[in-house]
């Protein structure tokens, strides 16, 4: 699975660690999730969704 | 690391060294009995063995409750390491302990002697204590193995 949180984040001009902090993660599971080497649990991906304020589906894609 | 999990750790370190402590302690204790009244360390010597059982369930409660409080403070990917580690490092592991299972089946075992790495005994529940001992050694180095493997590939 693809996704464009390395972009969004930067965007924001968020560190990882920002972002870990936000989504209540580590931040070597929002570097695994940007590398796409994570797929994130449906929760999680709502809460990406919430954080960037965008739908799912225009984050994560097949 | 979570600030919770942080004083976990430290509470961990804490009652290990009191656990060590009452343990250091209570072999002290037996240990002079035995030296200045033997009579009475032979009459108690069923309740060092009640007392160490006692000792290692108490131990193990902790060691879950521990477990199941790290488990629920980590996040789902470092959750996921562990189950990954857990199957493909513990389970895998125990795959490696068949080759030995299956030599000692064979008569031709019958005569080797294993070696007296506890505590330089070679009764048998010295013996079952060195397999439980490798069995743990052995899941517990497939376990890191697996976990280490896992965050390398998502690094």
């Amino acid at each position: 699975m693809n996704n464009r949180l390395k972009v969004l984040r930067a965007e924001r001009d968020w560190s990882q660690a920002h972002l870990a902090e936000l989504l209540g993660v580590s931040r070597q599971t929002v570097n695994a999730l940007e590398t796409g080497r994570y797929d994130p649990s449906l929760p999680l991906a709502f809460k990406i969704a919430r954080v960037f304020e965008q739908p799912i589906e225009s984050i994560f894609s097949e | 690391m979570q600030p919770k999990l942080k004083r976990l750790l430290a509470w961990v370190f804490l009652g290990g060294l009191a656990a060590g402590l009452v343990a250091g302690m209570a072999g002290f204790g037996v240990g002079y009995l035995s030296a200045s009244r033997p009579e009475v360390a032979e009459r108690i010597a069923v309740f060092e063995v009640i007392g160490f059982g006692l000792f290692g369930l108490i131990g193990a409660v902790v060691g879950l409750w521990v477990s199941i409080y790290w488990m629920r403070a980590i996040d789902e990917a470092a959750r996921e390491a562990h189950k990954a580690a857990w199957f493909w490092g513990g389970a895998g592991a125990l795959l490696f302990g068949l080759p030995l299972l299956l030599i000692a089946t064979l008569p031709q075992t019958a005569t080797w002697s294993l070696p007296d790495w506890f505590y330089g005994r070679s009764d048998p529940i010295a013996h079952a204590a060195l397999g439980a001992g490798g069995l743990l050694v052995l899941m517990l180095a497939g376990y890191t193995v697996a976990w280490g493997w896992w965050w390398f590939r998502r690094r």
